[in-house]
């Protein structure tokens, strides 16, 4: 009677760790290669659940938001990087590049920022587009440095630098994933929740860092050389556009477009 | 009827012998010590494989680095392809390595070698070897062993988590081995997500079998000896038995508080070791080798004890200075609880310690030179017989010395500047964990299998897989002092890739070493092929063993083989004298004097 | 010849060809360089004397153990009708075997007590010192230099990476500091090692006696540098933790240390930097921001 009471414990002890244990774990296969993306979740604070979403009106599609993002004032000084600590790095460049967390051309424009639609395509459902989003490691500098990307959709990391670099993504609702690489090697991964902006950065290579924006719908654009964006091909209605930089914060603008009209707006940063 | 003195528990569990039980209460779910040994013992040796395969895995890394043979065999997270000059290779990331050099310790220490000595061994011989009929608390032994199982479960969960399993080394030390669970925080390491709250879990709950089986063997000791059987009679695998579980119950109650507080830091925000908050992370250390440091003793004197017996059974000579044998095992378990800050020399903890601890740590080679001398003056003008045990106790004699001998090394603490941290460290660790240790488990093995099962092992094989174990496990161990003595560091997945040249250029010299040692290692593994077989076909058609193969003395032989539920029939034997009275003038042409047999004299 | 004479002289010719074995091993391991790397220190010399010491007293005590060990497993085997010697211990024997290890054993650790102090617990004095501020963190060395003006945290700090830019011949002060977990600071040729923990400033020294160039010239390698390691687990990149030491001859490092101040103003320095005082690193800053130590974003 004893021993039956004891056995009972001990098995129930057992299902309850196994209740907790197990709450976490991913299905994938040991290691952290996996490119499961973590579980599901209500983490997408203020979009509308995806079953209450409808079909994007694509016929309805034919506004466009474009603009530039200006700078306020004197240009600042373009940073230099200081490359060192690894001899394939060193040798990678000739001249010091160029710092690209501030990045102000001589006519003012601003290049490296992430421009979005922040409300406006809520209600919206978008298919996940099959074409990854490609990261690479050249030089020992993230390419591209600023870029966005569709939860679900994608993401493939690689290398083509002969050193090791480490590909290590802090994110506060995405999954944090750290993967070594070798030249040629290729990691893919995937974004669950939508996330503005997250942060990757290699440990190795402390100058080495890059951010991504994942969204649920596609309207995200990057500045170039010349400052400009386009969100393209949007249903008439009102929407909040959010410009985003890494060093310079964010600005937000309400735009209102009608049908088959183009509107193009300014951001303008301070100091 | 019994005359044995025991507890009310025992008198019950006496009684219960009487009733028929069913195959899940004899064989599965049993309470008699004899059968959890073994359960134990199949258990411990089947994690043996998974460690061994880790440590496989390690040495794979180490010694090809550039392009990991059968490479595109393996899953992605193992192996991943490169492209180096137009060519695909197969290289494996520091997230897999870590985590193999992490789980290769954690496995072999906390379920390979504690429960095969302590759960195994110390189940099975100690109411043998002092004439008890059973444990003085049975169903708490049985409860010892079942939870093993859900610390197995949880620790091989681990290896199947997001993040995989626990990378932060066996010891885990914070601040790496702290993150949180919570998303939105850096996480140092992968692993550091599900696997080391796994691990942490999985280790707590071992614990708790350890203490509960030690607390058994403390009180069956003190209480259940049988009548004549002094605490001075009792063969020093009890004695080691003994102490060992005295030190099991004093320090894994520490590791437990440890552990408890890295679960506390990293799922309910807990800041033992967290600097930002007022923690210490240099806390852990001292804690967690508060208990560590026991361990390794927990892991080495029941091998010390076994080899004791076998080296006067077959060596048909009593031990050399049995007295001076049992204060020293005292001595080393009671000098072991003062000496955990050795492994902290360069930790940044008050360099003033390093003094205090450097004497303490020096003086506890004595007791274990004491040891080694008594075992040497055993064996001067024996009369030996090399069978398997007994060349598996001469070989823990010899490995256990170099062992030994390298600690000084480490215990010095100006040396230690140079050599902590290195591939130094690493080969004494395995000189004394296996070389001592796993040396004197084949042996107690090979020494006890005809009591356990009534068969007797293949004795060629045994030889066979002794010698090659032997050679094979110097080829890999001794070689890690040259590799440590060059400064190669514990854990890093390269040391010098000669391909890409990438790695440290100062082990350029010492990189050819890591290749033999592989090739050593796999020598090594395929050997133990040769003891699977053997217990296999020796368990399935081995030759019938009589009661007493060995001509020993102990009480365990004046039983069958196997022995019986109750283990010695209706009487208990009354011992006479001491266990090692191999070669007694009294008793005539045999060269053995049983402790049970009364000869009559007064 | 009577067995005893024979005994004693297989003995004696075990024993010295063993001698002979401990003698060429360790000289052939010399050539292959299996064996600790040159000493640049200025108390390496003293760790290494050490060593040797403590290898001639355990190579004496292994073979005198593996010559009685081998000696009995040869000659003492089973013969049938014969018994073993019936001896329960020797009580002189077990005292001798007992003061001379212990005597021994002292005095290894009390000799080595004055070099561990030099080492590890004074630091010397001298107007010549070079501070070097390390910031170890996951997977790069970070050093920072005072510059020319002799103070920490100004315009002219001069910041490498995997790169300990020091003089020869004059003592290197460390002021070590870890910016996430436990890292260690190795460097095998100058025989240095100290563990860097988070939440504490640890301080070390040491002295090279030679500089990278003269090593290149005895070496014949222009490549040659000396190196450091991590040598405490820090993570999936602790293999990675590689740098450089690099020696200059006071002069040299004097001219350096000049030109790297005045350019220092172009760079910005590493934004690690900005952490060095923080108790906690990495950690610590996410703490500050909201979002660490409980489970908000947890599904």
């Amino acid at each position: 009677m004893k021993t039956r009471i004891s056995i009972s414990i001990v098995l129930m002890t057992c299902l309850a760790l196994a209740g907790c244990g197990s709450g976490d774990s991913g299905a994938g296969k040991s290691g952290s290669g996996d490119s499961a993306s973590a579980s599901t979740g209500s983490g997408d604070k203020g979009a509308a659940k995806s079953s209450e979403r409808m079909a994007f009106p694509k016929d309805k599609a034919t506004a466009t938001i474009k603009g530039k993002v200006v700078f306020d004032g004197d240009p600042p000084k373009v940073a230099k990087v200081r490359i060192q600590g690894d001899a394939y790095c060193e040798g990678a460049h000739s001249t010091p590049p160029d710092d690209e967390s501030l990045l102000v051309s001589a006519d003012k424009s601003i290049k490296n920022v992430f421009v979005y639609v922040k409300k406006g395509v809520d209600k919206y459902e978008f298919p996940t587009p099959s074409e990854p989003v490609v990261l690479n490691q050249v030089g020992c500098a993230y390419v591209p440095h600023i870029m966005g990307i569709m939860a679900g959709q994608k993401f493939n990391v690689m290398s083509s630098d002969a050193t090791t670099h480490n590909v290590h993504f802090v994110g506060k609702s995405n999954r944090e994933f750290n993967h070594t690489q070798k030249e040629g090697q290729k990691d893919v991964e995937e974004f669950a929740r939508e996330e503005v902006m997250a942060r990757i950065k290699c440990d190795i290579h402390s100058w080495m860092g890059a951010y991504v924006g994942v969204l649920y719908h596609p309207f995200y654009s990057v500045t170039g050389d010349q400052g400009m964006f386009s969100l393209g091909k949007l249903p008439p209605g009102e929407y909040e556009i959010e410009a985003w930089h890494e060093k310079l914060k964010t600005k937000t603008q309400k735009v209102t477009v009608g049908d088959g009209e183009t509107k193009e707006i300014t951001f303008t940063f301070g100091k | 009827m019994s005359t044995a003195v025991g507890t009310a528990e025992h008198v019950e569990a006496h009684h219960e012998e009487h009733h028929e039980l069913g195959f899940i209460r004899k064989y599965i779910f049993s309470t008699d010590h004899k059968i959890i040994g073994i359960q134990f013992l199949f258990t411990g040796l089947l994690m043996f494989v998974l460690g061994g395969a880790l440590a496989l895995g390690i040495r794979w890394q180490l010694a090809w680095p550039y392009d990991l043979p059968f490479g595109n065999l393996f899953p992605e997270s193992v192996a991943k392809a490169a492209t180096v000059g137009g060519n695909t290779v197969y290289t494996m990331g520091g997230e897999f390595y870590t985590m193999l050099v992490t789980m290769h310790g954690s496995v072999m220490i906390f379920f390979v070698i504690i429960p095969l000595l302590t759960g195994a061994f110390g189940n099975f011989l100690i109411p043998l070897q002092i004439g008890a009929r059973d444990m003085a608390f049975p169903v708490l032994n049985m409860l010892s062993y079942w939870l093993v199982w859900p610390a197995l479960v949880l620790m091989i969960t681990g290896f199947f988590v997001d993040g995989g399993h626990a990378a932060a080394g066996w010891t885990a030390y914070p601040v790496l081995s702290e993150a949180q669970t919570a998303y939105g925080t850096e996480v140092p390491t992968p692993g550091s997500t599900m696997g080391q709250t796994l691990w942490c879990a999985s280790v707590f709950f071992l614990g708790f079998a350890s203490i509960m089986g030690a607390v058994n063997y403390v009180t069956t000791i003190i209480k259940m000896r049988a009548p004549g059987m002094t605490m001075f009679r009792m063969p020093l695998s009890t004695w080691a038995l003994f102490i060992t579980a005295i030190l099991v119950v004093f320090g894994t109650p520490v590791l437990a508080s440890a552990l408890f507080m890295l679960m506390v830091d990293r799922v309910l925000g807990g800041t033992f070791f967290r600097p930002a908050q007022g923690g210490q992370p240099l806390l852990w250390q001292h804690v967690f080798w508060f208990y560590s440091h026991p361990a390794v003793y927990i892991m080495i004197l029941p091998g010390m004890g076994f080899v004791s017996d076998i080296l006067s059974t077959f060596a048909r000579k009593p031990i050399f200075g049995y007295k001076p044998m049992v204060y020293s095992i005292c001595a080393i378990a009671g000098l072991g609880f003062i000496v955990w800050g050795h492994h902290m020399f360069q930790s940044g903890m008050n360099p003033a310690l390093g003094m205090t601890f450097m004497v303490s740590t020096m003086m506890i080679a004595l007791p274990s030179a004491i040891k080694t001398f008594n075992w040497l003056g055993t064996l001067w003008r024996s009369n030996m017989i090399l069978t398997p045990a007994m060349q598996n106790a001469l070989a823990f004699v010899s490995m256990f010395v170099i062992g030994g001998l390298s600690g000084i090394f480490m215990a010095s603490t100006p040396v230690d500047i140079y050599i902590h941290d290195t591939y130094f460290i690493v080969g004494h660790i395995h000189y004394v964990l296996f070389g001592g240790s796993m040396f004197a488990i084949f042996g107690a093995i090979y020494y006890w299998f005809p009591k356990m099962f009534g068969k007797m092992m293949n004795s060629k094989l045994g030889t066979l897989h002794t010698v090659l174990s032997f050679i094979f496990f110097n080829c890999t161990f001794f070689t890690m002092h040259i590799l440590g003595v060059a400064g190669h560091p514990r854990r890093i997945a390269i040391g010098w890739d000669k391909v890409n040249n990438i790695g440290y250029e100062f082990l350029k010299d010492v990189q050819p070493l890591n290749e033999f040692m592989t090739w050593s290692a796999l020598g090594l593994a395929a050997t133990q092929f040769i003891f699977a077989f053997n217990l296999v076909i020796s368990l399935i058609a081995g030759k019938k063993a009589g009661n007493n193969p060995w001509k020993a003395n102990t009480l365990e032989w004046e039983t069958t083989s196997p022995a019986p539920h109750g283990n010695f029939g209706p009487t208990i034997p009354t011992v006479y004298r001491g266990p090692y009275e191999y070669a007694h003038p009294d008793a005539g042409d045999e060269d053995y004097l049983p402790q049970a047999r009364n000869l009559g004299k007064a | 010849m009577r067995s005893s004479t024979r005994r004693i002289r297989s003995i004696s010719g075990g024993l010295w060809s063993l001698a002979a074995l401990g003698g060429g091993v360790p000289a052939h391991a010399q050539g292959m360089g299996w064996t600790l790397p040159e000493n640049i220190s200025t108390f390496g010399g003293e760790i290494d004397h050490l060593f040797y010491l403590i290898s001639w007293i355990t190579g004496l005590t292994l073979v005198a153990t593996f010559a009685v060990l081998g000696y009995s497993i040869l000659k003492f085997r089973h013969k049938p009708g014969v018994k073993a010697q019936h001896i329960h211990g020797s009580h002189k024997v077990e005292i001798i075997w007992t003061l001379v290890p212990a005597g021994i054993l002292l005095f290894l650790a009390l000799y080595q007590t004055k070099t561990w102090a030099r080492i590890k617990m004074d630091i010397p004095a001298s107007p010549d010192n070079v501070t070097v501020q390390v910031f170890a963190k996951q997977f790069e060395w970070n050093f920072r230099l005072p510059g020319t003006d002799g103070q920490f945290g100004t315009e002219d700090d001069i910041y490498t990476i995997n790169d300990l830019h020091i003089p020869r011949d004059r003592n290197v002060v460390l002021e070590m500091r870890s910016y996430d977990v436990i890292h260690s600071l190795f460097m095998p040729h100058l025989r240095y090692k100290q563990d860097i923990m988070p939440g504490m400033t640890i301080r070390g020294w040491f002295q090279s006696t030679k500089s990278t160039e003269q090593a290149r010239t005895e070496r014949g390698n222009p490549d040659f540098k000396y190196e450091i390691a991590c040598t405490e687990l820090c993570g999936l990149g602790h293999h990675e933790m590689r740098a450089k030491v690099t020696i200059d001859s006071p002069s040299d490092f004097d001219a350096w240390v000049a030109k790297e101040s005045a350019a220092a103003a172009d760079f910005a320095p590493p934004e690690l930097w900005e952490n060095w005082g923080r108790a906690g690193g990495i950690l610590e800053i996410h703490d500050l921001e909201g979002h660490g130590g409980s489970h908000d974003d947890h599904e």
